[in-house]
């Protein structure tokens, strides 16, 4: 596993329009606690929908919610995108 | 929460996560009495309202947000304890039918306390317009508690819903917890059965052995407190289910109940093709463009202060004008030195003062600014500016109370209440105090602008910005408390509800009247009894020590106490203890310009200082009237040798 997450993207990898597999978390407790809050679990599918200017944090749909989230809490989520556009 | 074994009166609790339109509902039916009251021990607060339900008055309470009774932050940690150990007759959990999967992930949870619970599917309009059809009664067997629709925000099915719940508040029974795969439930009765044994005594079982399962720090605490060597014992269950499936066991409790809300969504909801909606994803479009987005937030910004500040200017003219004739007219009846005129006058400067704030500045901004909030714009904004913002060590959303601070600082503190992490409250209302409020700017301009130049006043507002950015910037160094960066959900755009607006507005009106507008008028009791008395020399006496410092002639003194207990009163003052309208014949022009940088950054004015407590706590509030009046010392004391080289 610890393999696979080396080579696959993380979520601030995405482009606009792309959709993607979460497939695992490497923050800690705390992060994966956020994350799974507001409906981002492993194995969920997740589209990025906008980018901020200036560093600013990421538009995510995923099961029907638009999600905000910053690029630094993006970089610890692997996914395996599954559409290409 | 005082008044919890005293009111006899039924208890019905609003939970939800953020943006079910939990408040919304409230609003519809609480009406101008709803308060808000801070959580014990915390600076989070909830609203609350004694409600007529038929003919019942039933005590309806609306909790922050929370998306699991795993606590994240100061608000829902306040939310998750009330829930845990107050009385309560029944819970009506609202959710948001559009997002009803996610949003089951809560009521399982909720579940697990064993309240008698009814649930809100809210804004089944948006689920419609999604494509989602939800069969009520199907969801209502399968999690044994009554289920009901409404749209909120039009007050559909409010009625019904609330006469319902409290007619059968009393018969509802418990709701049971939902029963999850058989792995994680072995898990969870393992740990039971140890608590049992060991004597790890808990009214809440299953919930506490899911929570400890999970790792959450609060209730992991709570077990050690209560049996020493609980968390290494507890090690050993999570270690069972985090072999079992490779993943920390949160993460496998987790996605046990996602998977058992997905399961119940399948189960209830038929998901069919959304109707056309197209044009909010086209507003959307716009309002988030990288470019139109920014446009569109100078122009909405630049609207609301614009035609604040423009009404506010218009209203408040003819307000003065009417106090004034007032003040003439008792003048007419009472001899100018007297003390029934002293003091007959001061009340009323301290009522036009709160009349003259409240009317034309505060009610159209809180206005406003509900309705923006109402629409749902303002995590649109908090998109936007989060990039920029966050250099300062703020989110996107700290960007409101310090323009609002060009205005009147009480609004400004009040409108941190949209920050939801106290730090960063803390931040920006310490920011927002050094704001130049109206009061300043006339300060600014009257006097700085007026003998030396406007130059100089622009020069020194600029000066005021590069000094907030500043402090801005050491202030988030200083605590750096992790900043986890922004998560945060972007609701659907919504119809501002008249009756929701109105009640927002409202209950901020209210704590402004409750406690800025009383200090307000202390504040010119207090002030007109030291003219009576004519205590002005010992107060200047007193202050020399600070106005030899900064070489200020040591009549100003006395202006120095009247700025904190009236800014706007400071320059009118100056002119009364200078004894002259002509400041240029008794101060330099550096001296102006030091008496200026002082007012302008010195400590809070009474009413802000009342405010700040309300929302801060005092504690923080002291803190930041600390750092302004060091700073606006060590600023003038700064001015003092630096003007001269420009003046």
């Amino acid at each position: 596993m610890m393999r696979e997450e080396k080579i696959l993207p993380t979520l601030n990898q995405l482009k606009v329009g792309q959709a993607a597999t979460i497939v695992a978390f490497s923050g800690g407790w705390g992060l994966r606690q956020r994350l799974q809050q507001v409906g981002l679990h492993v194995g969920d599918i997740v589209r990025l929908k906008r980018n901020a200017v200036l560093g600013g944090p990421l538009l995510l749909t995923v099961n029907q919610a638009d999600i905000a989230l910053s690029r630094c809490m993006a970089a610890h989520i692997f996914v395996r995108v599954t559409t290409l556009s | 929460m005082k008044n919890s074994s005293s009111a006899p009166c039924l208890r019905l609790v609003l939970i939800g996560q953020p943006n079910c339109g939990k408040s919304t509902l409230f609003n519809q039916v609480a009406g101008y009495r709803s308060i808000s009251t801070n959580f014990a021990g915390a600076t989070v607060s909830f609203t609350s309202s004694l409600v007529q339900i038929g003919d019942q008055t039933i005590e309806l309470i609306d909790l922050p947000g929370l998306y699991s009774l795993t606590a994240i932050d100061p608000a829902t940690e306040a939310a998750k304890q009330f829930l845990l150990f107050e009385k309560i007759d029944l819970v009506v959990n609202v959710v948001d039918a559009s997002l009803l999967c996610r949003s089951l992930e809560l009521t399982l949870q909720m579940a697990e306390l064993g309240l008698p619970m009814v649930l809100c599917l809210n804004m089944i309009d948006e689920a419609q317009r999604k494509g989602v059809e939800i069969d009520g009664e199907r969801l209502s067997s399968l999690l044994c508690a009554p289920v009901f629709s409404t749209i909120a925000s039009k007050g559909i099915g409010v009625e019904t819903l609330f006469t319902r719940s409290v007619k059968y508040a009393r018969s509802i029974s418990p709701m049971h917890p939902i029963t999850m795969s058989k792995h994680v439930e072995t898990a969870i009765r393992s740990v039971v059965d140890w608590m049992k044994q060991c004597g790890l005594d808990f009214d809440k079982p299953r919930l506490l052995a899911i929570k400890l399962l999970e790792h959450d720090p609060y209730y992991l605490d709570l077990a050690e407190k209560r049996l020493p060597g609980a968390v290494e014992k507890i090690k050993v269950y999570q270690q069972m289910l985090e072999e079992a499936h490779g993943q920390p066991s949160d993460q496998v409790i987790s996605a046990e109940r996602h998977a058992k809300s997905m399961e119940l969504f399948e189960e209830v909801a038929r998901v069919g093709s959304r109707s056309s909606s197209l044009w909010r994803d086209r507003i959307d479009d716009l309002l988030m463009h990288p470019i139109v987005g920014y446009v569109i937030m100078l122009a909405v910004l630049y609207l609301l202060f614009v035609s604040v500040f423009k009404l506010g200017a218009f209203l408040e003219t003819p307000i003065l004008a009417f106090f004034q004739s007032l003040s003439d007219q008792m003048a007419l009846h009472w001899s100018v030195d007297s003390f029934t005129y002293h003091l007959l006058n001061s009340l009323l400067q301290g009522f036009s003062g709160g009349v003259s704030i409240v009317l034309p500045y505060l009610f159209p901004f809180l206005l406003l600014m509900a309705l923006i909030e109402d629409i749902g714009y303002l995590p649109r904004m908090a998109f936007l500016t989060d990039g920029i913002m966050h250099r300062l060590g703020l989110h996107g959303t700290a960007i409101i109370p310090l323009l609002l601070g060009y205005g009147c600082t009480v609004p400004a503190v009040m409108a941190t209440r949209i920050i939801t992490r106290p730090r960063d409250r803390f931040i920006a209302s310490t920011l927002a105090l050094f704001v130049p409020c109206s009061a300043r700017m006339t300060l600014i301009l009257g006097l700085v602008g007026f003998y030396l130049g406007g130059a100089y006043a622009f020069w020194l507002l600029l000066l005021n910005i590069v000094i907030i950015l500043g402090i801005g910037l050491v202030l988030s160094r200083l605590s750096p408390e992790e900043t986890p960066g922004m998560i945060m959900e972007i609701p659907a755009f919504q119809a501002p509800g008249v009756k929701v607006v109105l009640a927002k507005t409202w209950l901020r009106i209210k704590d402004f009247i409750v406690i800025a507008w009383p200090l307000l008028i202390l504040g010119s009791l207090f002030l007109s009894i030291t003219e009576w008395l004519h205590w002005q020399e010992g107060i200047n006496r007193m202050f020399s020590p600070l106005t030899r410092l900064l070489d200020l002639p040591e009549k100003v003194g006395l202006t120095i106490i009247f700025g904190v207990l009236r800014k706007e009163l400071s320059m009118l003052m100056l002119f009364q203890s200078l004894g002259t309208t002509e400041v240029l014949t008794v101060m330099t022009p550096v001296q102006i310009m030091v008496f200026t940088v002082f007012i302008l950054f010195y400590l809070p004015c009474l009413a802000t200082f009342g405010i700040m407590v309300r929302e801060l706590g005092m504690r923080k509030t002291l803190l930041a009237s600390a750092l302004s009046l060091f700073l606006a010392i060590w600023l003038a004391w700064l001015t003092r040798f630096i003007a001269p080289l420009f003046l």
